[in-house]
């Protein structure tokens, strides 16, 4: 016989809602973003195989099954699954290793033709956020943004700087942040002078907001601020802590920086204790 | 693994306590920073309006400057640093 292949009429129809009928050359492609070390995705299924020639044995369930150990950067990580002649009747995406969150894990499970660098996407079968619990699955699956839920909650200790230096906090590549609280320690030295912390906000290039402490901060001083949404400013006693705001709901894409900028800052001042919680979204360009 | 970094002396954990990467970004220079550079006073509360407007107009990026951040989320940006500045030295523990 040749090699024609062709189409079992008795097997999932092709109307709407049916399974998938997939050819030689597409291909299952499952793309992870993923910002957690340790994690390994798997890929479940069931594939319905159709005979390639007429001679071949009839359509018989191939379960379907590949892992995939995506960076834990926020970078894309694919792994594409040829499948052959047949019906894709399910497939599923759970995470078997690590303990991502809600926010730290989004994959998206698609159909593509050609191979890895030259793929043709054909059509988004599900895509969502998935950990130990939550999976992705498909038919019946929903194509969720990544910007979409909760997020999740982290408590991120920053860089001490140089001794004189600001303070400055970047949102990393891939990541959409909401910054919930920062906290932090300015210890002035000797030096007499009167030195002014003004939290500021950049897009990694230009100011995009400057929220004064009035700290008023003598030499041989140290005070704890923290800021925070909605926080009326407080500086009575700011030997006790200082209390500053920014804007209620303030939401940075990656690239961006908040830190300090000091009025008269001295070169024996020295910031510390950096700490700050942020809810964290997975974003791609 | 705490880390000092060589172009702006940042001291960082490049793993958070909850497993996840940290990626430093050198800060812009303080006032006190570009004091240094345009040899002012180290008293900044004694330098002159013209040293004050010469201090307020001094660029603000650092040369050389370390940024750990990725340049996108491509793959092949999974290995590529923004700019790797003058690089980092482990801090003993």
């Amino acid at each position: 016989m040749g090699s024609r292949s062709y189409v079992p009429t008795l097997y999932p129809a092709l109307v709407a809602g049916a399974a998938l009928y997939l050819t030689k050359e597409d291909r299952l492609q499952l793309t992870v973003r993923n910002s957690v070390p340790g994690v390994t995705v798997r890929l479940t299924g069931r594939f319905l195989a159709a005979p390639d020639t007429e001679d071949d044995e009839p359509p018989h369930v191939q379960a379907i099954a590949q892992e995939l150990t995506p960076a834990s950067n926020r970078s894309s990580s694919t792994v594409l699954l040829p499948l052959g002649y047949g019906w894709l009747l399910n497939a599923e995406v759970i995470v078997t290793a690590g303990t991502p969150l809600v926010g730290q894990c989004y994959a998206l499970l698609s159909l593509v033709r050609g191979d890895a660098g030259a793929t043709l996407d054909l059509v988004t079968l599900a895509a969502g956020y998935i950990t130990a619990l939550e999976r992705l699955a498909t038919p019946g699956g929903s194509i969720v943004s990544a910007l979409a839920g909760p997020g999740a909650l982290r408590s991120i200790a920053g860089t001490t700087p140089g001794v004189g230096a600001e303070i400055s906090e970047s949102v990393p590549a891939g990541a959409r942040w909401e910054l919930l609280t920062f906290t932090a320690q300015f210890v002035t030295s000797a030096t007499v002078a009167t030195r002014n912390t003004l939290f500021a906000i950049t897009d990694g290039v230009n100011a995009l907001g400057r929220y004064p402490l009035n700290n008023n901060q003598a030499a041989g001083q140290t005070i704890n601020f923290s800021v925070g949404p909605g926080i009326p400013l407080m500086s009575n006693e700011p030997q006790q802590g200082l209390a500053g705001t920014i804007p209620v709901g303030l939401t940075l894409p990656a690239g961006a920086t908040f830190g300090t900028s000091t009025v008269s800052i001295q070169s024996g001042d020295q910031y510390s204790a950096i700490r700050y919680l942020v809810r964290e979204w997975i974003e791609g360009a | 693994m705490t880390l000092t970094c060589l172009t702006c002396g940042g001291v960082y954990a490049d793993v958070l306590p909850d497993g996840l990467l940290y990626f430093h970004a050198c800060p812009p220079l303080s006032d006190s920073e570009v004091g240094v550079k345009l040899g002012l006073p180290a008293d900044a509360a004694t330098w002159s309006p013209v040293q004050r407007q010469q201090v307020a107009a001094y660029p603000r990026a650092r040369s050389n400057h370390r940024d750990e951040n990725r340049p996108g989320t491509r793959a092949i940006d999974h290995n590529q640093l923004k700019a790797a500045g003058q690089g980092v030295r482990e801090v003993a523990s």
